[in-house]
């Protein structure tokens, strides 16, 4: 084991935690989740970094640790989700806003939820390309699929956003009728 | 209705990212010394483990394992040589007495705590003493003058902080209640703060955990979890009725028989006389229970060669195609928890499979799983499911390894577990099993592990003179601990009142074989 492995782990901590830890934050919607989680990705890290080659980017071989992370997060809390809704939490308070700024927040609102709603390989993906917009060949690299797959992924991944916002939009409306 | 635009929902996307909550620096910062103290701890670890290596100090390790477990503050300082030296006084005096900062308000038991904790360690004691003060009236005339009494459990033992703090809790919860129980060490895993309890009913302990106190060795939080109430067991209902029952010199003569020289011990390793935990004499008809479990069938094997160190996801996919014929695409999902390394494929359609690993990456095992395999159908006969645990093994198996012994085989409805030992000159060494299990329907071996490593270690000397079998029964009848234990009553039937060697200590009771000493 290497003698300076508690700087190592202190250097690559500070170098990538804001990544990791808005690539979980948007996974799971929840900051303490996130934190909890970004805790966990480097500790899985500390313990496989002795037999780190610099064959891949540091920055690669963590997103493919909370890759799984948030996978593994995402089974755990599976049940957990089907009786709550985090995101209504984390949400401030619209009342008194201009209605331009109300819309803009409840649009946030729609698409936050909506991502919530998306397969976890799916959610990945999307967060991946259009929210950190890292470029195809970089997520190909990081979840380890070819190119081609990230582009049919992204694809779904988009359409299904828009069948979920399209449902809600829905609701929404039958909800003001019924009113 | 129509669905948003493609290009709106990116852009909806993008504005995520400004509003998301910044990190809490604090928060960071604190993780930050967190892994810091992991990697520090990690180095110590390593450092602790060539030494131990080195001087070849199983007890070392174990104590290591315990050490570190319970997160203790001794770092990057402690002196390896110290740690080596003293091992059986260290863990005398374990972790918790010296808990870390962050955790040190829940581990660290309350004061009122400590004492009803030291109130209960001579309740129990003074328990135990007065079960054992009445048991010359009511047994036999001679069990007074029985040399067995000479040797009679170690009641008085130095309870570790652990048993001390889960006894604590115990009487916290159950109030007077508490007192019926006393810690149960043949269930406890101290390493990982499981404490068992076993309830003494009519002055007889129930032999099977009635109680467990767990604390994690992270947090310190402690769990009660109380076994199905034992009223029902329809031990309370029968009191105690020792009329007939035999003495413990028959019994210890009867369970002497069922003595066997093998290779154990895990601070000093050797020869050794051992009964199985799980034979026991009944009590009033003087018979073994469990004989058949206690006559071990060895079998012959072919080892076919040592596995090879799996230090990436491609190397552990190659072991799989090539050993057990398992193609899996993509890198494996990398599982780092407290033992090791593990490597796991999964479809997401039930179909799975995982390797474990040592963080060094030699070969612990394997499990896998076929979605269309569990049904309830047993389609491979005991036999089958042997030969094919015995034919998977083999694969994984040093060429050093010609001979095992089958320990035991668990039976579900849907699988069986068999372990075996590996066998050295036709003497079974423990401590060294390597289970596998067998579904039934399926034929498929769906777990295998053990230490693959090859047997070298073991220093078995060809020309040591052990005692012979009566020479060890003699020993045996004067020196082992009996007590009178409840078995657990099956469904219509009365309690069993039967004789087994009681356990105060991690290993078991066992005689050495070239000296005689009693090992406890």
């Amino acid at each position: 084991m290497s003698p300076d492995l508690a700087e190592r782990i202190g250097v690559i901590y500070e170098t990538h935690y804001d990544d990791i830890y808005y690539f979980l934050l948007y996974f799971t919607g929840r900051q303490e989740d996130a934190e909890d989680m970004v805790q966990e990705v480097f500790s899985r890290l500390l313990k496989i970094l002795p037999r780190y080659d610099g064959r891949v980017a540091m920055k690669t071989w963590l997103f493919s640790i909370a890759k799984h992370v948030a996978i593994d997060h995402y089974r755990k809390q599976k049940w957990q989700r089907l009786f709550s809704d985090n995101w209504l939490a984390l949400m401030k308070s619209t009342e008194g806003l201009p209605e331009t700024e109300l819309e803009t927040k409840e649009e946030m609102h729609s698409i936050q939820r909506a991502l919530q709603k998306l397969k976890p390989d799916q959610r990945i993906i999307v967060i991946l390309r259009y929210i950190k917009e890292y470029s195809v060949k970089e997520t190909a690299e990081i979840l380890e699929i070819p190119e081609t797959k990230v582009r049919v992924d992204c694809h779904r991944g988009l359409k299904a956003l828009q069948k979920i916002l399209g449902n809600a939009c829905e609701e929404r409306i039958a909800n003001e009728f019924a009113r | 209705m129509s669905l948003p635009d493609e290009n709106h929902v990116i852009e909806l996307l993008k504005q995520v990212r400004q509003e998301s909550i910044p990190p809490r620096q604090v928060w960071k910062q604190m993780g930050k010394e967190r892994l810091i103290r992991e990697a520090y701890r990690m180095q110590q670890a390593a450092k602790i483990k060539r030494v131990v290596a080195g001087a070849g100090s199983l007890a070392a390790a174990v104590f290591m394992g315990i050490w570190l477990s319970y997160d203790s503050p001794l770092k990057p300082s402690v002196n390896t040589e110290t740690t080596i030296s003293t091992p059986a006084v260290i863990t005398a005096t374990p972790p918790n007495a010296t808990p870390s900062p962050s955790v040190e308000n829940k581990t660290k038991p309350q004061q009122g705590q400590e004492d009803t904790a030291k109130a209960d360690n001579k309740i129990v004691q003074n328990q135990a003493v007065t079960r054992d003060v009445p048991q010359p009236q009511t047994l036999a005339p001679e069990a007074t003058t029985n040399p067995l009494d000479m040797s009679r459990p170690t009641t008085t033992r130095e309870k570790s902080p652990v048993e001390v703090q889960a006894e604590a809790y115990l009487q916290k919860k159950l109030g007077e209640q508490s007192k019926q129980f006393e810690v149960d060490h043949v269930h406890s895993n101290l390493a990982q703060g499981e404490v068992a309890f076993r309830k003494i009913i009519n002055g007889v302990p129930l032999q099977e955990n009635s109680a467990m106190v767990r604390i994690s060795p992270k947090t310190g939080e402690m769990t009660l979890l109380l076994y199905p109430d034992l009223e029902d067991s329809g031990v309370a209902s029968h009191p105690t009725n020792r009329d007939g029952t035999i003495d413990k010199v028959k019994a210890a003569q009867q369970m002497g028989s069922a003595l066997r020289l093998v290779y154990a011990g895990k601070k000093q390793p050797g020869f050794q006389y051992v009964v199985a935990s799980d034979v026991y004499v009944d009590a009033k008809t003087g018979k073994l229970i469990g004989q058949e479990r206690a006559e071990k069938k060895s079998v012959a094997v072919s080892g076919q060669g040592k596995p090879p160190v799996l230090k990436t996801s491609d190397e552990v996919a190659d072991l799989l195609e090539r050993k057990l014929s398992i193609k899996v695409e993509q890198k494996a999902f990398i599982g780092v928890n407290p033992y090791g390394i593990s490597y796991s494929w999964n479809d997401g359609q039930g179909n799975g499979v995982s390797v474990e690993t040592t963080d060094d990456g030699a070969f612990l095992g394997f499990s896998q799983m076929a979605a269309d395999g569990r049904k309830n159908e047993r389609e491979a006969t005991y036999e089958q499911a042997k030969a094919l645990a015995i034919a998977h093994l083999e694969k994984f198996l040093s060429t050093d390894v010609r001979e095992l012994s089958l320990e035991a085989s668990q039976e579900s409805p849907s699988t069986i577990q068999f372990t075996f030992a590996p066998k050295v000159n036709g003497i079974p060494v423990m401590d060294h099993p390597y289970q596998v299990s067998v579904e039934l329907a399926s034929g498929l071996v769906t777990e295998l592990t053990g230490n693959f490593s090859d047997l070298s270690w073991i220093q078995t000397d060809q020309t040591a003179k052990t005692l012979s079998k009566e020479e060890a029964l003699d020993l045996f009848v004067q020196h082992a601990p009996l007590e009178l234990v409840y078995l657990p009553a099956e469904k219509g039937t009365e309690p069993v009142l039967a004789y087994q060697i009681r356990r105060d200590s991690e290993q078991p009771w066992a005689i050495e074989a070239t000296k005689g000493k009693v090992i406890n």
